[in-house]
């Protein structure tokens, strides 16, 4: 007797240990999961590879730029740049050039008129269809410091004194902490914060549906009465969620091993000439590394999957009891409120992560997977962190304990609209 | 030796009495039927003895045992609301729900293959269930039923749905594994299925039961001495309305043939040896039939009323 008790106990864990495999299988072998695994890498290496790419190829040819100056005050003054050649054409040459441009591209002309350079003048830029835009910026800017030059001249002012005039500004902005002071990183702590909140938003939408579709599905063909004449319906529902969160880390992991490999050979490419964009990426990355990692990553995987907990039970709950699409997405919208208002919130509380409503919002179990998930990499209390783990391991043991009741009954119910005062009730049966 | 003896059980839902202080004793090695119309309460009694819900007072004995979790991997359950998961492979579906029964590893194998060789379904091991007909896939859902080797299997209204061929199919084999030692309870609202298969039965409606025994006993017992003659010939209104042997007359009719039909209800302590000389002297007798009670007729009679009212 006893050891058939035994026996028992261990063959239950074996029970849902197949449970939690088949939910797991079936999803990791569909064709769909792995084209989402594999897109997202790839759309972030096409990201990385077309901005290296623009900084190699700006998309456009040398600008040839004809100079006809009848103020002479800009003999020989413009200079050939990269990706800008200057000549000088003869006065009343007008005309003439107008009509070569017409066959040309990237070709400009400017016509510098006689001024006075101490009222403002008007220049005439005239551009073949297809130029390129900077032109006029550059020209305006070349034409503004030539003429101040000029100006100072005229005012009998030193040049060098004017210089001196100019102030050169660095800030060397830094944060001061308990544990020090330390380089600032808040382009990078925004970047970061936006990416995992969003990241924990789709994480938890995707895979809290996946539960939903999976039990409704069970319901509308029938095969679940089966299943629960074997196991125990709470069982049965634990499994699909477990094991549709191992999908869901799976992919996870997935990503971050892909990605970094991505990042990876994408150091590698200096080599091919593209200091240029490295440059502003390094200056980023160095801030990046500064971040706490292992604590933004430990936390992304708390919250996502407390978060996911959470919403997945209440969603399964919502697809055991009603019977049809449309009851579903009556009786979603009231969950899914919350993890949009945190989502529209976020970027509110990555500009303010120190304000009441951020503490609040990071706080309470319903918004804090994405709020305190975008808050933490900008220094958040322990003590807050704290008691926010604590009320989502709270909540989401109660969530899945109601959502286990409701399951029960709704999922053998066929037929009949589901209020919430049904609901309530179901709480309530033996 | 009972399989299975429900013991005063009692269930609600909220104000609403689903059974009412049910006690069934089912005997090892026969099919039993639970017969009732719809909404009678049946596959409540149906999910409290699989442990999928609680009962509210009384208790179940399985083996002589006090119900378990564990025991319901020695029941099969074929439900009424029955499903398979579409987009699972023939076999790797069948070895997962052998695997929730507890039963796994090369014998299920073996043994699944052999009941999918039996039904002509093993040619579809590889196929997804989605393209199997409907009447493989209910097949499919007979064979879980009974896969595990369970003592006791529960089929709740097994026939509806199910194609004519199919129906035989599934019969047979229902009477060869009882044959061989298995228990059977058949719950269905449609009586003259029962009527065929069932060595015992009981009927339950509104949440009571009224009736239950031997299929045998009880329409023996609720047998009312009513006999039908086919003959050739005249009857004079005397002989009639002569109510020497008989209460009264249920039918007289013209059947098909031209023959006259006519059902008496004989007296008590009347038997149709000593009526027969005189019917004899009035025409040519071609059959004389007793009419026992349908199950239906039964339950008609028990509860006043049809059973799809």
């Amino acid at each position: 007797m006893i050891f058939l008790f035994h026996s028992s106990i261990e063959k239950s864990m074996n029970k849902f240990k197949y449970i939690i495999n088949r939910e797991y299988s079936i999803r990791v072998r569909k064709r769909t999961f792995w084209i989402l695994t594999f897109l997202l890498p790839v759309l972030y290496a096409g990201l990385i590879g077309f901005s290296v790419y623009m900084s190699m190829n700006p998309g456009y040819e040398k600008q040839q730029v004809t100079i006809i100056d009848y103020s002479g005050l800009f003999d020989n003054y413009f200079q050939d740049g990269d990706d800008i050649k200057f000549s000088y054409a003869e006065s009343g040459a007008e005309d003439q050039i107008l009509e070569l441009m017409k066959e040309q591209k990237d070709f400009h002309l400017l016509v510098i008129p006689e001024f006075d350079i101490n009222s403002p003048a008007t220049f005439k830029l005239s551009s073949s269809k297809n130029s390129a835009n900077f032109v006029e910026g550059k020209l305006k800017h070349d034409l503004a410091t030539r003429i101040k030059d000029e100006r100072i001249v005229k005012l009998g002012l030193e040049k060098e004194v004017i210089m001196q005039l100019d102030p050169n500004i660095s800030i060397n902005h830094e944060k001061v902490g308990p544990a020090g002071s330390e380089r600032d990183n808040t382009d990078q702590s925004m970047a970061v914060s936006t990416i995992a909140g969003f990241l924990i938003y789709m994480f938890v939408f995707i895979y809290g549906s996946l539960v939903m579709r999976g039990i409704h599905e069970e319901k509308q063909n029938r095969i679940v009465e089966i299943i629960v004449s074997s196991v125990k319906p709470f069982e049965l529902m634990m499994g699909k969620i477990i094991g549709v969160a191992l999908v869901g880390l799976t992919q996870f992991f997935l990503w971050v091993l892909l990605i970094i490999g991505i990042t990876f050979i994408g150091m590698k490419l200096p080599d091919l000439g593209v200091q240029n964009a490295q440059a502003g990426m390094d200056s980023f990355i160095s801030g990046i590394a500064t971040l706490n990692f292992p604590l933004i990553l430990s936390m992304f995987l708390v919250y996502f999957i407390g978060g996911y907990l959470l919403y997945s039970s209440l969603l399964g709950a919502i697809a055991a009891a009603v019977d049809n699409q449309s009851d579903m997405q009556q009786f979603m919208l009231p969950i899914t409120i919350p993890l949009i208002i945190a989502i529209v919130a976020m970027q509110a509380v990555i500009r303010a992560p120190h304000s009441p409503v951020a503490v609040w919002m990071s706080i309470i179990p319903f918004t804090s997977p994405i709020i305190m998930i975008a808050r933490i990499p900008f220094q958040v209390p322990p003590y807050q962190i704290v008691i926010s783990i604590a009320l989502l391991i709270a909540t989401f043991i109660f969530t899945v304990w109601i959502a286990g009741k409701i399951y029960r009954v709704g999922i053998l119910l066929h037929g009949s609209k589901i209020t919430y005062k049904d609901l309530w009730k179901w709480m309530f049966y033996k | 030796m009972n399989v299975l003896e429900v013991k005063s059980v009692s269930k609600s839902y909220g104000s609403h009495l689903v059974l009412n202080d049910i006690s069934l004793e089912i005997p090892k090695n026969k099919i039993y039927g639970l017969l009732g119309p719809n909404g009678a309460g049946k596959t409540t009694l149906i999910r409290i003895i699989n442990q999928i819900i609680s009962l509210d007072k009384g208790e179940i004995i399985f083996n002589g045992q006090k119900m378990r979790r564990d025991f319901v991997e020695r029941i099969g359950y074929l439900p009424e609301e029955r499903g398979l998961y579409a987009k699972m492979k023939v076999g790797e579906h069948m070895i997962y729900l052998a695997a929730l029964k507890g039963m796994t590893g090369a014998a299920a194998k073996d043994k699944i293959k052999a009941y999918l060789k039996e039904f002509d379904i093993y040619n579809w091991w590889n196929k997804k269930v989605e393209q199997l007909s409907k009447g493989m896939q209910q097949k499919l859902q007979f064979i879980i039923a009974i896969m595990h080797d369970p003592d006791f299997v529960i089929l709740d209204e097994p026939f509806t749905g199910f194609d004519p061929v199919n129906v035989e199919l599934v019969k047979s084999k229902i009477r060869e594994l009882r044959d061989q030692g298995t228990t059977f309870m058949l719950s269905t609202h449609r009586m003259e299925s029962a009527e065929e298969l069932c060595d015992s039965v009981s009927m339950i409606d509104q949440a009571n039961k009224v009736l239950d025994g031997n299929k045998r006993e009880i329409r023996e017992n609720y047998s009312q001495n009513i006999f039908e003659l086919i003959y050739d010939g005249n009857f004079s209104n005397d002989i009639i309305r002569e109510n020497q042997y008989w209460k009264s007359i249920e039918t007289n009719e013209v059947d098909e043939w031209g023959k006259s039909k006519i059902r008496f209800k004989l007296l008590e302590n009347v038997h149709v040896n000593d009526v027969m000389p005189l019917w004899m002297e009035y025409g040519q007798i071609y059959s004389v039939n007793e009419i026992i009670p349908s199950m239906n007729d039964i339950f008609i009679s028990l509860v006043n009323r049809k059973i799809d009212e």
